[in-house]
């Protein structure tokens, strides 16, 4: 059963990395953190400091993850591949974990990639204004915004298990974290459990303090967590 | 060595029409099985199902004595090919089959090999989108023949192929039994299937109304087109 878990992940990430569009929204979201980054650290009304330069551009950098996680699923019900997938490995649980694991390996090293090239760019751009850079202690922030942005993802990814398109899990991911979110966050205080507000604990304090950042990583669990066990339900239950 | 697939009062529906009634028959080692019927007759669900993807409601189908969904390393045992290419149109052929190779532990020079063989061996870089329909055919035998397995089973085989392209994979078919395996494919063209199996089972609206070695099966009957049009018209068969 390991076995065949771990050689349906490395199958996962052959498939990912055969995935044109996969390899786009890698460098996509590596370039729009350098631009982002840089755009910010040079405008003379933006943030002094690095870290706070790369964190603001990170609500951007979410487009970069959730487009990963929906193509890496999506891209399934194209062509029939999902069929060639299930005849090669037909436990209906090896399936989606493989795509898990091979997802959040792809997303971890894009974020990482992402987040510490938009920290150079920020202090460049920052030094070049002869802005003085400050450092003080491990940017721990840095490392909640990665975390952040790979379950975000998984939460596009999760989507798209259960809606079975690129399209359609692009836009309900998307819409929910660039559309609602923000519209609802104007209405009512409740929108701090949506997944991207909860989330975003991680990398910057809640005014309010009603969640801290644990506890909003545990929603944004949460809503991964429903999602995906919804998907995976449907999954084993449909046929293919 | 030997390995039977064998289908057991396989029962399917959909809604409430029920596509499949007490499906039953066997694809013996050593011989071509021919599944033959009009397009909607029931094959392709037939075989989904005999291949793990769909669930039957009732019934049993098994690669010797368990379902599909039990294999490990199928691809070893069972090379399938379903309509198109099973491949995202954005990659190359060869990563298609390399990630097929490495969810089942199959050393990856097969790659090569198969592409090679299935004629596919300087298109291997590109793009699957670009295949015209042959190519894609020819890409879906590759994928069945990957994991060298003792049992082929193919859904519409020589659709999209050229004359010499069918003639390939009769030669090829031919091969695979005679050397042992098992071949199950499924067709609405009979002069193929007429020229390449050993037994026949006809399937109609669902149901199977004639099975065996295809001398018994077009017995009384000029040739298998009269058989078949006998077999599956409306006067006849299904019901």
């Amino acid at each position: 059963m390991i076995r065949a878990c771990a050689r349906a992940t490395v199958a996962e990430l052959t498939k990912l990395f055969g995935l044109p569009a996969a390899l786009a929204a890698v460098f996509g979201t590596i370039g729009a953190a350098v631009a982002i980054s840089g755009a910010l650290a040079a405008s003379p009304v933006g943030a002094n400091e690095p870290v706070a330069v790369v964190l603001q551009a990170v609500p951007y950098l979410q487009a970069g993850t959730i487009s990963l996680g929906v193509l890496a699923v999506g891209t399934e019900y194209a062509d029939g591949q999902i069929h060639t997938t299930l005849l090669c490995v037909p436990d209906r649980l090896a399936v989606p974990a493989a795509k898990t694991i091979a997802y959040l390996a792809w997303a971890a090293g894009t974020v990482v990639a992402a987040l510490a090239v938009g920290l150079l760019t920020a202090r460049i751009a920052l030094a070049t204004r002869d802005v003085p850079v400050v450092t003080d202690g491990f940017p721990w922030t840095v490392v909640g915004a990665a975390v952040h942005l790979a379950l975000i993802g998984l939460l596009g990814l999760a989507f798209a298990a259960l809606l079975r398109a690129v399209v359609s899990a692009l836009v309900v991911t998307l819409s929910l974290v660039l559309v609602v979110s923000p519209v609802l966050d104007a209405v009512t205080p409740h929108a701090r459990y949506l997944p991207d507000q909860a989330g975003g604990l991680l990398y910057l304090p809640d005014p309010a303090r009603v969640l801290t950042p644990a506890t909003g990583l545990l929603v944004l669990l949460g809503w991964v967590v429903v999602i995906g066990s919804a998907a995976v339900t449907a999954f084993r239950r449909r046929d293919a | 060595m030997v390995l039977m697939l064998s289908v057991e009062r396989l029962v399917k529906r959909r809604g409430s029409r029920e596509i499949l009634t007490d499906v039953t028959f066997r694809a013996a080692p050593g011989r071509v099985t021919g599944l033959l019927g009009p397009n909607g007759a029931g094959k392709s669900s037939t075989l989904r199902i005999l291949l793990g993807l769909d669930r039957a409601d009732a019934g049993t189908a098994l690669v010797d004595d368990q379902p599909y969904r039990r294999l490990r390393q199928p691809l070893r045992t069972v090379g399938s090919m379903l309509e198109g290419s099973g491949a995202h149109r954005s990659r190359t052929a060869r990563n298609h089959l390399t990630w097929m190779a490495r969810s089942n532990g199959i050393p990856i020079r097969r790659v090569a090999e198969v592409l090679d063989q299935v004629g596919l061996g300087a298109a291997g870089g590109t793009r699957v989108g670009r295949f015209s329909l042959g190519m894609c055919q020819r890409l879906g035998l590759a994928a069945a023949l990957l994991g060298e397995p003792r049992a082929l089973v193919l859904d519409e085989p020589v659709n999209g192929l050229d004359p010499e392209g069918i003639r390939w994979i009769r030669v090829l078919l031919r091969g695979h039994a005679d050397a042992g395996g098992t071949v199950l494919l499924s067709s609405h063209l009979m002069r193929e299937v007429d020229e390449i199996a050993d037994d026949l089972v006809v399937i109609a609206h669902g149901r199977v109304v004639a099975a065996g070695p295809i001398r018994e099966v077009t017995a009384g009957y000029p040739t298998l087109e009269d058989a078949f049009f006998a077999l599956t018209g409306p006067t006849a068969g299904g019901r």
